[in-house]
């Protein structure tokens, strides 16, 4: 048994971080500074954008009363994140006016993310952790400046930073720690949060078709049979995955506007 | 409008949930820095400076958690 190899040499197995490496889709620009402006993931992001802009353009561009499904799924998308995220988390008076930036949020990580799991694609751009860094960058910017906005930067600074309504030498403590979890971990957690899961959705994914691929050219017949197993599980999983894909969208967007909230309020 | 509402209401204990880790989270890395950091200053055995700034910082976490959302 032991001299029997069960996996073919040749299967690609198992998947590793190596996987996640795209080559510039211009071969002369290979090993360049620009050899990573055209991969697989930047034109899927571009492709991203130019969707969402003409599903948006199209859908309101003669709004009838009686909505065609366009116009129809186009105006859900908008009144869930409208009503449900920034009326329901940020206030209606408040955060209507940071509806549209959420949904395109919203729209552009489902979007994005739905990528790891449509046929051909196969791939999201949020599984490199740049991508996700720039929404969170985005965001973070966001929730400062509309806090200091609003209630200018001593005071946003001060809410921020000294809770209210504790002891003087407890602010030693806990002043620390909210710097920290205020601007350090908001920021990475949401970046972080949104890439491991697209990590991880894609490796699991590799690991099971991959794995049932090796199985399959495995020499044994019983290992050969029980590649049906791992396959079946691929499937299983890619439905996970689209489950997975819409939560960490709305997780993203939940949060984003949360922390506007939290920064528009004059004390905690 | 749409004419079917969202399933479920966005859960508003989720976001609490969130912040609620991040402080916990904050806390631990806050402290336990500044132990770690103590630890290597000052040449503390064991990790005594870890040890106890964690703690330290856990029960600034807790308070402020219970403070906020108690």
């Amino acid at each position: 048994m032991a001299d029997q190899p069960f996996l073919a040499e040749d299967t690609p197995f198992p998947p590793g971080a190596k996987d996640f490496d795209f080559h510039s889709l211009i071969p002369s620009l290979r090993g360049s500074e620009w050899g990573y402006a055209v991969t697989k993931l930047s034109v899927l992001v571009w492709l991203a954008v130019a969707i969402l802009i003409v599903f948006f353009l199209m859908a309101y561009r003669n709004p009838k009363l009686v909505p065609t499904r366009g116009q129809w799924l186009a105006e859900s998308i908008y009144g869930f994140v409208r009503n449900g995220v920034a009326g329901d988390v940020i206030g209606q008076k408040e955060g209507l006016r940071f509806a549209p930036y959420l949904t395109t949020l919203f729209c552009f990580i489902t979007l994005t993310n739905l990528f790891a799991i449509i046929p051909f694609f196969q791939i999201s751009p949020n599984s490199h952790i740049a991508f996700p860094i720039v929404l969170a960058v985005i965001s973070y910017v966001m929730f400062i400046y509309v806090g200091i906005q609003k209630q200018g930067a001593g005071k946003y600074f001060k809410n921020a930073l000294f809770m209210p309504g504790i002891p003087w030498y407890l602010y030693f403590l806990i002043t620390p720690i909210e710097f920290i979890s205020t601007f350090l971990t908001r920021p990475v957690t949401l970046a972080v949060r949104l890439f491991a899961n697209m990590f991880a959705g894609h490796l699991m994914l590799l690991v099971f078709t991959l794995g049932g691929v090796a199985m399959l050219n495995a020499s044994n017949i019983f290992i050969k049979g029980l590649s049906v197993t791992s396959f079946l599980m691929a499937i299983v999983m890619t439905f996970f995955e689209l489950m997975v894909v819409v939560l960490q969208a709305y997780v993203f967007t939940m949060l984003t506007a949360a922390y506007v909230q939290g920064a528009l309020e004059e004390q905690h | 409008m749409a004419d079917k509402q969202p399933p479920e209401k966005p859960d508003p204990g989720s976001n609490a949930g969130w912040s609620a880790l991040g402080t916990l989270l904050g806390g631990l890395l806050v402290w336990g820095g500044i132990g770690w950091l103590l630890d290597r200053w000052l040449g503390i055995p064991n990790q005594l400076g870890l040890l106890v700034g964690m703690m330290v910082g856990i029960a600034g976490a807790l308070y402020m958690v219970m403070k906020r959302f108690g």
